[in-house]
């Protein structure tokens, strides 16, 4: 079973970033940009790092999440399991970025290496139309 | 209007607070009473119907059990049915309004050591059970009156004659 992105989810955040940064850019731009060169190149940073903030939602469009008898994968990552149960799901408050979905199996990885490369052990679902819903659905009778 | 919120500022307080009481108050009592039959007490009892065999007769309630760790907390949940000799477990897993079920266990009144049935009266009790070595494998909360608040506590369960019945039975089990 394949579950795919959530587009309308992913174009709204990438819609309200947009709003947010849009009306936060403007009024560095209607305070005046500092005449220096320092001035130019912050309000330039400013504004590419505010893109790549706005896009970067556009990067899950194409994920798609596997469930499979015994084992679910996600980009280049699998897990497999025997029960179901061995699979752990937490969410995070991200706050004003919003809340990360996320799964991982065995034990929750807390050292503050593990959580800054949290990708290398855990899928990321957050963008993906109700996967935990439908992972209960599939391997543990949900209704 | 903004002038007058200038002028009574701590009436404004009270005012917003007032609103903000009075909205958890109508929450509480819309669910309080979608929570007599709701689709979740349905979908708890059909699962006990599903795992429980069909000769014994149990009382069914809905339990969790939440640990908070800093910030976070983790969650379990359960539905369990309790008959004279066996308490049936069967874990919840909640996703949204999805509810699924995992392999059940069988605890047998003969196979405690020691049972905590929580301190006796009121709506709530905190329920530890213990192995022959003293060991406690199983504690949770089972509530009267369970209504959604926050993504910790998810359903709208109401079970006020089922809770005293479980308590009366889990009672009896401890002194025995």
């Amino acid at each position: 079973m394949e579950i795919h992105a959530n587009k309308g989810k992913i174009i709204v955040v990438s819609l309200i970033r947009f709003i947010v940064l849009a009306v936060f850019l403007f009024g560095i731009y209607a305070s005046g940009v500092d005449d220096s060169v320092f001035g130019k190149v912050f309000f330039c940073a400013s504004v590419t790092f505010a893109l790549l903030f706005i896009l970067s939602p556009l990067r899950h469009l194409n994920e798609v999440f596997i469930l499979a008898p015994g084992k679910i994968a996600f980009k280049k990552k699998e897990f497999t399991f025997s029960d179901p149960a061995e699979i752990k799901w937490a969410r995070y408050k991200t706050y004003f970025i919003g809340t990360r979905l996320r799964c991982y199996k065995g034990k929750e990885k807390t050292g503050w290496k593990e959580v800054i490369f949290s990708s290398f052990y855990e899928m990321d679902l957050t963008y993906l139309k109700n996967p935990h819903e439908e992972f209960i659905n599939y391997y543990m009778n949900g209704k | 209007m903004f002038d007058f919120m200038d002028k009574h500022p701590m009436l404004m307080l009270g005012l917003f607070l007032a609103a903000f009481l009075l909205y958890f108050l109508i929450k509480y009592l819309f669910d309080k009473h979608k929570g007599k039959n709701s689709e979740e007490r349905r979908r708890v009892l059909e699962i006990l119907k599903a795992v429980i065999p069909v000769e014994e007769s149990y009382v069914p309630v809905y339990a969790y059990w939440t640990e908070h760790y800093g910030k976070s907390s983790k969650s379990w949940y359960y539905a369990m049915g309790i008959t004279d000799e066996k308490l049936y477990v069967v874990p919840l897993h909640i996703a949204g309004k999805v509810i699924g079920y995992d392999k059940s266990f069988v605890i047998h009144k003969n196979s405690l050591g020691k049972v905590d049935s929580g301190k006796a009266g009121g709506s709530v009790r905190y329920v530890k059970l213990y192995d022959q070595n003293q060991k406690e494998f199983l504690k949770f909360e089972v509530n009267e009156v369970n209504t959604k608040m926050d993504k910790t506590m998810p359903l709208n369960i109401v079970q006020v004659e089922e809770f005293h019945a479980f308590v009366k039975k889990l009672d009896e089990w401890k002194s025995q």
